[in-house]
């Protein structure tokens, strides 16, 4: 592309073209911040289900703590990654996830101190479910919606579920929220660019 | 009797740039250059005279050992961008 003056047909055909193509590039690789985070929570519920079912030692829940501390470098570095274009959808979808997290760790830390008169899991799920299905929207991608939008009735089965089957269940909810539509989002938006 | 189509826009690759960049937030020289499919050289000039001119905001800083050059939209951009597409809708529909 060079310097040169254009036609007032070139011109539009040039703003149409640019635009529609900034639109595809951007998509690409949407899904990964997903799959870290339902990769990283999904690992981290594994090992604590089979570290309290084998030792009986309730202090092994402090390794919830690692979700945060694995899943955030790891989510930034892959973020920064020749990153090389920033939208408006990728600022709101951050946002998002900041607030969202930010409540996750504040309960989180409250059902440290205080006895909740209700499953913490249930509240994560809820809080999880609705974000999952704001990004969604925000990124128009129907199955994360539809996913959260299922998941936020579906977390009060955390009410009715024994204590030893909810950490299992809580990396069920991260597999079909996050991982699996992580998945397809990257292969849809690579499909789209090829 | 038609506007005059704004010089600065009314040029293949500084069109291109500004149409990129009214779309996002923020663009780095290297997707813009990919996308442009223009040289470093030209491109530099280029986003240099749409600075000046209050259309782009452009700044420097690093990433890793490397320089990181980000281009953002101004809001006089993004009026003149919207005058630019107005007039050459009289245009067209003359």
């Amino acid at each position: 592309m060079e310097d040169k003056a254009l036609s007032q047909k070139e011109s539009l055909d040039l703003i149409t073209s640019m635009i529609q193509n900034t639109r595809e590039n951007v998509t690409r690789h949407s899904g990964k911040p997903f799959l870290v985070w339902g990769y990283t929570t999904v690992a981290v519920s594994i090992l604590i289900t089979c570290l309290v079912y084998f030792t009986a030692n309730p202090y092994w829940n402090f390794l919830w703590f690692l979700i945060p501390a694995a899943g955030a470098p790891v989510n930034r570095m892959l973020r920064n990654k020749n990153k090389m274009v920033t939208t408006y959808v990728d600022r709101v979808v951050q946002q998002i996830w900041w607030v969202m997290g930010s409540g996750v760790v504040f309960i989180s830390l409250v059902a440290f101190f205080i006895r909740l008169p209700f499953p913490v899991l249930f509240l994560i799920i809820l809080l999880i479910s609705m974000s999952v299905a704001l990004t969604g929207l925000a990124i128009r991608f129907r199955l994360s919606v539809v996913m959260g939008l299922i998941g936020i009735p579906a977390s009060l089965l955390f009410f009715y579920v024994p204590q030893p089957y909810q950490t299992p269940m809580f990396a069920l909810f991260f597999a079909l929220q996050m991982v699996i539509p992580g998945h397809i989002l990257n292969r849809v938006t690579r499909q789209r660019h090829v | 009797m038609f506007k005059e189509l704004d010089p600065l826009l009314h040029s293949q690759l500084r069109l291109a740039v500004v149409s990129i960049l009214i779309g996002v937030e923020s663009a780095d020289f290297v997707y813009l250059r990919e996308q442009t499919e223009s040289t470093a050289g030209n491109l530099s000039i280029q986003l240099d005279k749409l600075s000046a001119a209050g259309y782009i905001s452009v700044e420097k800083s690093f990433a890793g050992k490397r320089t990181r050059t980000t281009c953002r939209i101004t809001s006089t951009g993004k009026a003149a961008f919207e005058q630019y597409v107005q007039t050459l809708k009289e245009y067209i529909g003359k």
